[in-house]
């Protein structure tokens, strides 16, 4: 149902007090009662917050975090009705006005989308799943991977060390996070860029990983085929351990 | 939601971003090449990382709703299906009664509290 021209006027002056605390007289208010509106919102955004980036929080102190957590729900004007997702609005918020440069925190972004990237593949839709038998041979057969998984780059260690320790280890470093079939939980490994490209040609290719060797061998500088082979096995045995990779595709 | 920079798809762009580190320039493997390290769970990895980024005073919660409950937490949107929803509206409904009620017998107590401290002030003044 439509609004008539009045209400619509009157939510809108309504949700810019909310958000800023400043605004014109809003008809029908008795004052003294609508700051609490104001409050309790915000209060809403704020344990949002919290719940999302408890690490950001732990990182930044609550001083500066509340700051954060301000600015974005004053300035950053969030368009999901979905409350889950604000928090991808929030990291958004502060990459675009790149927060983290202005507020000397190089690692910020990154540990923002870091967090984030949990609640993404937590809550993505179910994908197909391929048909696959359980046993098989690694470097003979294609493998089947599990599709819900991502693989995210970051410029600082922030999964692995305390942000502050963290921002003075500027490099690439490569992160991948997939969802566990049946369980749901959300599981991380810390990955060589190798083990990315390998990851990423199996992904895109539907080849066995024999097929795929000489390129990695190459990619990689190693020479030695019993080492890269070794390797291999050993990482690709981890991840049918582990659920990334459900088994063997089925010719 | 929005590709990202960050979310790697494509071998090509991995191969490129390899290419602006050491790591393909070195000229034969080094033992960390083929290195790799499970960070654990999501609550494992945040438990372990707000202990060490703790900042004098500040509190934090080591849980996500990703993890709660379906139903006990705001997202799973994704996972559940609309009779979770309604199941989730329903529960919500039901506490919301709930924390009627209880505010019903706070003040219900509150009053007895007040009838009770009125009656000795009156007994005081006699």
């Amino acid at each position: 149902m439509k609004l008539s021209e009045d209400t619509a006027r009157i939510q809108d002056i309504l949700g810019d007090y909310c958000r800023t605390g400043e605004g014109e007289q809003i008809p029908g208010i008795i004052p003294g009662r609508v700051n609490h509106y104001r409050r309790l919102v915000y209060n809403v955004i704020r344990s949002n917050m919290d719940r999302a980036f408890p690490i950001t929080l732990a990182a930044l102190g609550e001083e500066e975090w509340d700051q954060l957590v301000q600015e974005f729900f004053s300035k950053g004007l969030p368009q999901t009705p979905q409350i889950w997702k604000l928090p991808y609005e929030f990291y958004n918020y502060h990459l675009m006005k790149e927060t983290g440069i202005r507020i000397q925190k190089p690692y910020l972004e990154d540990l923002l989308y870091f967090e984030w990237i949990e609640i993404e593949v937590h809550t993505m839709p179910d994908k197909p799943f391929p048909e696959y038998l359980s046993s098989g041979n690694i470097f003979m057969d294609r493998l089947a991977l599990n599709p819900e998984f991502e693989m995210i780059r970051l410029n600082y260690p922030v999964h692995m060390h305390p942000a502050a320790a963290a921002a003075d280890m500027k490099g690439d470093y490569f992160v991948l996070i997939f969802r566990v079939p049946d369980t749901g939980n959300v599981k991380f490994l810390n990955l060589s860029g190798i083990h990315t490209y390998i990851l990423a040609r199996l992904m895109e290719e539907d080849l066995p990983l024999k097929d795929l060797k000489g390129d990695i061998a190459q990619t990689a500088g190693i020479e030695s085929i019993k080492y890269l082979d070794d390797a291999l096995e050993k990482f690709i045995g981890d991840l049918i351990d582990k659920r990334l990779i459900l088994g063997y595709l089925k010719e | 939601m929005k590709a990202d920079k960050k979310i790697l798809k494509s071998a090509s762009i991995i191969a490129g971003a390899l290419l602006t580190t050491s790591l393909i320039a070195a000229p034969s493997a080094s033992p960390d090449i083929l290195a790799y390290n499970d960070l654990g769970s999501g609550s494992e990895v945040r438990s372990q990382l707000i202990n060490q980024n703790q900042v004098n005073g500040a509190e934090s919660t080591a849980y996500k709703f990703g993890e709660l409950k379906c139903g006990e937490g705001k997202c799973g949107e994704g996972k559940c299906g609309e009779d979770d929803k309604k199941t989730e509206a329903k529960k919500e409904d039901a506490k919301k009664a709930d924390a009627k009620t209880a505010d019903t017998q706070t003040a219900d107590a509150k009053t007895a509290d007040t009838k009770e401290e009125s009656k000795k002030k009156s007994k005081k003044k006699k």
